[in-house]
């Protein structure tokens, strides 16, 4: 076969695919002009707010209007959800946790075999510290909230109330203890 | 001569009896009604407490009496319960070392009265635990109750007489003097504590000037969410080293 031949045939083939692809094509052009208008929700949102704040026969009033009702609704769900729902109750604990310290109780004791703060934070009953590393040094770290403490060690059954890291001493029942001011200008923390 | 030997007989047989009877009937309170008297009152440690009186009572001279009408007096008075179980805690962890409660129990009734009076008396409370807690003897403990109690009275007193109140709820605010409650209450615990630690330490009370530097380096030590520094200075600017002489020599007297 020839090649002119085979061009016409092709040409023929062409002709024909052509002619029976031309009724999908009508309204092609009008679809796609319609796809192209249909934005994303997002900006069919922000169009919505710009014709909320639009100029209007109203004016500016018009516009503040529109605004402060808006505004005043916000505040009205804010305050029914604050007041109804049990989220704020449960923060309040979290927020009050906040404030406590974490005061770190460090006493060298190299040979003992067991150590104690006690302190009125804790009602004067023993709350033990520990030496991981089994180095002489016990540490316990006790979260206190902000105010005025006073404490001593019990090591291996006795009084130990004169922790260096204290802010200050007091003696009573011919015994010294410890104090830390917590939260205030001490270095109780 | 011999009528009048009889009849000192006959009475003291009397007495004797009555005696016997009282302490029968003290053995004899069941630890249900304890434990009735103790739910009037809501407490965490209720199950320690009741088995701090289960052993006290199996003991000889335990003043179950006196101990169940201390727990009836405290049930209703208005104040925290935590004020009310912290008395207990305090007899509590006496009866668990095996001391004897019945010198604390005066002197737990002055701890009930002054709580009644809305004193605040946590910090003497801790006080008498920080004695237990070191081994000290009852004696020891209930002396420093009784001046604890006393310089506070004596401390609340003053700052009323200063002017200085604790404010009706709601009403915080509306007069400078007139201290919302918790603030108040802090204020006179502190101070009473300042003085009490100095006069317990062996200081001498004489020494105003002394005692006066050692509140106001205590209450200016004291973070703000205690206490509040206008508070601080209106209370400063209005007591003076006489009037905390003046409760040191009452509180020793």
């Amino acid at each position: 076969m020839r090649p002119d031949e085979i061009g016409g045939i092709l040409r023929d083939i062409l002709r024909e695919e052509v002619a029976s692809a031309v009724g999908r094509l009508d309204g092609l052009e009008e679809q796609i002009v319609l796809e192209l208008g249909d934005r994303s929700p997002r900006l069919r949102f922000v169009d919505w707010v710009r014709g909320l704040t639009a100029p209007t026969r109203a004016g500016r009033v018009g516009q503040l209007a529109v605004l402060g009702a808006t505004a005043a609704l916000f505040l009205v769900v804010g305050v029914l959800i604050t007041q109804n729902a049990p989220l704020a109750p449960a923060l309040a604990p979290r927020l009050a946790a906040r404030t406590n310290h974490e005061v770190l109780f460090v006493v060298p004791a190299l040979d003992a075999e067991s150590v104690a703060v006690v302190g009125d934070f804790n009602a004067w009953e023993a709350a033990p510290l520990t030496d991981e590393n089994q180095d002489g040094i016990w540490t316990a770290s006790i979260p206190l909230s902000p105010g005025r403490y006073e404490y001593a060690f019990v090591i291996d059954g006795r009084w130990w109330g004169q922790d260096p890291l204290a802010d200050e001493y007091v003696r009573t029942f011919g015994q010294y203890s410890s104090v830390r001011y917590v939260g205030g200008g001490g270095d109780g923390v | 001569m011999r009528r009048l030997i009889k009849r000192i007989c006959g009475i003291e047989l009397l007495f004797v009896v009555l005696l016997i009877g009282a302490a029968a009937a003290s053995a004899q309170i069941p630890l249900e009604t304890f434990n009735q008297a103790l739910s009037a009152i809501p407490l965490a440690a209720h199950d320690r407490i009741l088995a701090a009186i289960e052993t006290g009572t199996s003991q000889p001279e335990f003043p179950s009496d006196h101990l169940l009408a201390l727990i009836q007096r405290l049930g209703p008075i208005a104040g925290p319960a935590k004020d009310k179980e912290s008395i207990l805690l305090m007899l509590t962890r006496a009866m668990e070392r095996g001391l004897p409660i019945a010198g604390l129990l005066p002197a737990s009734f002055e701890l009930a009265r002054a709580l009644e009076e809305g004193l605040p008396i946590e910090g003497v409370v801790l006080e008498a635990l920080k004695g237990i807690a070191q081994g000290s003897p009852i004696s020891v403990i209930v002396a420093g109750i009784t001046l604890r109690l006393v310089v506070l009275w004596d401390v609340r007193d003053l700052l009323f007489d200063r002017g200085i109140f604790r404010a009706a709820p709601g009403a915080a605010g509306s007069v400078a003097t007139a201290l919302p409650t918790e603030k108040f209450d802090q204020l006179v615990a502190q101070i009473a504590d300042a003085i009490s630690d100095y006069l317990e330490g062996d200081g001498r009370p004489y020494a105003g000037e002394a005692m006066y530097t050692l509140v106001a380096d205590r209450l200016r030590n004291l973070p703000e969410a205690v206490v509040r520094p206008e508070d601080v200075d209106l209370v400063l600017d209005r007591i003076g080293p006489p009037d905390l002489t003046e409760i040191a020599l009452n509180a020793l007297s």
